[in-house]
């Protein structure tokens, strides 16, 4: 029914070099390693060490990085200070004793590269997109990403050479964890903007001719380039003017052309890729305008990692998978019918998020209020959602903490765990102080009392979730 | 609204952020989205105070949001907070900068540091005046380093209802901005009406 297809590919694959069986750790504790690497890339190869539960990252030593050598030693070594607890990353944990470059760092078992999610098939890419867990599955770990590098970038790092290839993520369509491989490259800013790291068609404009150096400025264009592959599964630069020579391919990666969805040039729209109404919503696409258009050579307008990350997050919340079995499609709930198999939208619920403002402090005066918000929460019957503090907090530091369990049981019952410390309320349209839901206890209410749930008191700003049903449009 | 914003030295950039930037792009991008807004309402009037080094001026003086046009703020010196609080209630005083306006008046105080100056006679003066006793106050603190002295001005600024906004990195001050801008700028609505689905995908 959708008819898209990808862009045909110029690079040819790597093939993997073979390497030694034994090395040492700096402690000289003897690591026996695997026969096959898991992966190598271009600056090393990655090993398991048999019988553990660590990998050996081995940098290859050409002749020409020789030189080199010395300096990476170094700055392998300085690594293991940033702060890095508690991120998703492998870090390095023992470097490697001589001959040999490189380090121990944990395994990630179960995790596979995203670059497949990422990196399109030249044919029709509705099979590739629907296998790799569709468009839900991709807003999650594309969010995920984003928490990380915003965290990252918060405690002042750059990450450098962000793309798919680096990114690992749950083997499993039923897991959505994150996690960063390839840690060379992290510095602190001021010592990234002297060098310009990164990987071919994922590097910011400003880092191919030299202007600058990495910041976390060029990290998030990376970012929104690695969101657009992994949503629209096409470049957002190389669009169907670039892609008529090896030059006008350079001259877009250096922002000297118009995004495919430039708002008023389409001189290089691309006619490949998923159409974009079909994974894109206004607060995503703003933010890829701000990224590609203002921000193309402009590294200050570029959306945060913070912005991706509650934009990618909020987008995945309302989505809905298709009720027809067989078909693995995600879309989001505005559409009426499945665009993969035309199968009528479910009937679902929606935990709508709102601002409650206190009285005597809105625009007209003296009643409390209530801003509405473009956030919600999409519930289909009886498969329980959490909300989390990303949708109870106004501004929270740790967004994906749980607050609320809700389950939706196909009619007119809300079921609601409180998850967090503190007591919630359930307040009746009347208003009130409503009842109170105990941390770690239950309760249930009807969706036709419109009663709604609150995170806070009555004279303090505060998040606030009413229910709403949607039925099934009837064929 | 009014934005009390901190040009102190502190604000300064430096190799991590350039929290000076950051808050000038985040208010000339509030000031746009208010004049972008549609007009049944009325028109959102803006102003700026600017304080740092030993004063603080009226950096942009109250006037329809589409008429204005942002000059950057530039750091440096101290952080004369109460004379920022002073310089506030004289607008709130201007019938030219108040009278007649759609909206409640709002105040948005934005600051990463101590005051350098006697601030509290001033913010009980400012908090005691018709106005200034019953606007929106919002305050947004930048930074992890803030002392308890500093945490104690913007809580005492924002009053309980809002509490302090905190942006822990200049980076996440953007985010917190959209979320200024939106609650200052949507329909106040005492109802609750179910949402129509298309409004989740307007730009
Ligand atoms: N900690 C790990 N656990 C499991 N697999 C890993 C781990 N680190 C890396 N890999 C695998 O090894 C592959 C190569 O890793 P890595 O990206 O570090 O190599 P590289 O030589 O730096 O590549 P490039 O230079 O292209 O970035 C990855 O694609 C990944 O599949
Ligand atoms: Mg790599
Ligand atoms: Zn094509
Ligand atoms: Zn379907």
């Amino acid at each position: 029914m959708i008819t898209a297809h990808g862009r045909a590919r110029r690079n040819p694959p790597l093939s993997a070099p073979q390497g030694p069986t034994t090395v040492a750790d700096s402690d000289g504790h003897p690591l026996e390693l695997e026969d096959r690497p898991i992966g190598s890339g271009g600056q090393g190869s990655v090993y398991r060490v048999r019988q553990s539960r660590f990998a050996v990252k081995l940098i290859h030593q050409r002749e020409e990085t020789e030189g080199l050598g010395d300096t990476l030693a170094e700055r392998l070594d300085r690594l293991r200070w940033l702060p890095m607890e508690g991120l998703p990353i492998a870090r390095p944990i023992r470097s490697l004793a001589p001959p040999h470059l490189g380090y121990t760092m944990d395994l990630l078992d179960d995790m596979a590269s995203m670059e497949p999610l990422c990196e399109a098939p030249e044919g029709d890419l509705v099979e590739w997109y629907l296998s790799g867990g569709g468009l839900e599955r991709r807003l999650r770990l594309l969010a995920r990403l984003a928490d990380v590098l915003a965290v990252l970038h918060g405690r002042g790092m750059v990450y450098s050479d962000l793309s798919p290839r680096n990114v690992l993520v749950s083997a499993s369509q039923q897991h959505h964890q994150v996690w960063l491989i390839d840690p060379d490259n992290i510095a602190v800013e001021s010592s990234a903007l002297g060098r310009a790291i990164g990987t071919p068609r994922y590097m910011a404009p400003e880092l191919y001719d030299g202007r600058s150096g990495n910041s976390q400025f060029s990290d998030v264009f990376s970012l929104a380039v690695l969101v657009h592959q992994a949503l629209r599964a096409d470049h957002p630069l190389i669009g169907d003017l670039a892609d008529l020579s090896v030059e006008n391919e350079r001259r877009a990666l250096c922002g000297e052309l118009p995004w495919t969805g430039h708002s008023g040039d389409d001189r290089n729209r691309s006619e490949c890729g998923i159409p974009e109404d079909l994974v894109l919503i206004a607060r995503i696409r703003r933010l890829l305008r701000d990224a590609f258009e203002a921000g193309l050579n402009e590294p200050l307008k570029r959306p945060t990692a913070r912005a991706w990350a509650n934009a990618l997050y909020a987008a995945a919340d309302l989505t809905l998978t298709c009720g027809r079995s067989g078909c693995r499609g995600s879309y989001y709930m505005l559409r009426n019918r499945c665009p993969y198999c035309d199968a009528a939208r479910p009937d679902f619920a929606l935990a709508m998020v709102r601002t409650h403002l206190p009285a005597n402090r809105g625009p007209q005066g003296r009643e409390p209020g209530r801003v509405d918000s473009q956030e919600g929460i999409v519930l289909l019957k009886d498969q329980p959602v959490n909300a989390t503090q990303r949708h109870t907090q106004l501004i929270t530091a740790s967004a994906e903490a749980p607050a609320a369990r809700l389950r939706w049981d196909g009619d007119d019952t809300v079921h609601i765990e409180n998850l967090g410390h503190v007591p919630l309320r359930r307040v009746p349209p009347s208003g009130g102080a409503g009842r109170r839901l105990m941390p770690r206890s239950n309760a249930t209410e009807r969706i036709s009392s419109e009663w709604r749930l609150h995170f806070g008191e009555d004279d303090q700003v505060h998040r606030m979730l009413s229910f709403h049903k949607y039925k099934a449009e009837r064929a | 609204m009014i934005v009390l914003a901190d040009v102190s030295g502190s604000m300064l950039p430096n190799q991590l952020e350039d929290k000076i930037g950051v808050l000038n792009r985040c208010i000339a991008s509030m000031f746009t989205a208010f004049a972008q807004m549609d007009s049944v309402q009325g028109q959102v009037h803006v102003g700026a105070i600017a304080f740092g080094r030993a004063e603080a001026r009226l950096h942009l003086p109250v006037g329809p949001a589409a008429e204005a046009v942002w000059p950057a703020m530039e750091a440096g010196g101290g952080t004369p907070m109460g004379a920022a609080f002073d310089l506030a209630r004289e607008i709130l005083d201007d019938p030219e900068a108040v009278s007649g306006r759609a909206f409640e008046p709002a105040l948005i105080l934005v600051s990463d540091g101590v005051p350098t100056d006697d601030w509290e006679p001033a913010l009980n003066e400012l908090l005691g005046h018709r106005l200034g006793g019953k606007a929106m106050r919002i305050s947004v603190g930048i930074g992890t380093d803030r002392t308890p002295d500093a945490e104690e001005v913007l809580a005492q600024f924002s009053g309980p209802e809002y509490g302090v906004l905190r942006a822990d990195q200049a980076s996440e001050l953007p985010e917190l901005f959209r979320w200024i801008t939106d609650t200052v700028t949507s329909t106040f609505r005492p109802g609750l009406a179910a949402p129509n689905l298309e409004d989740f995908d307007r730009a």
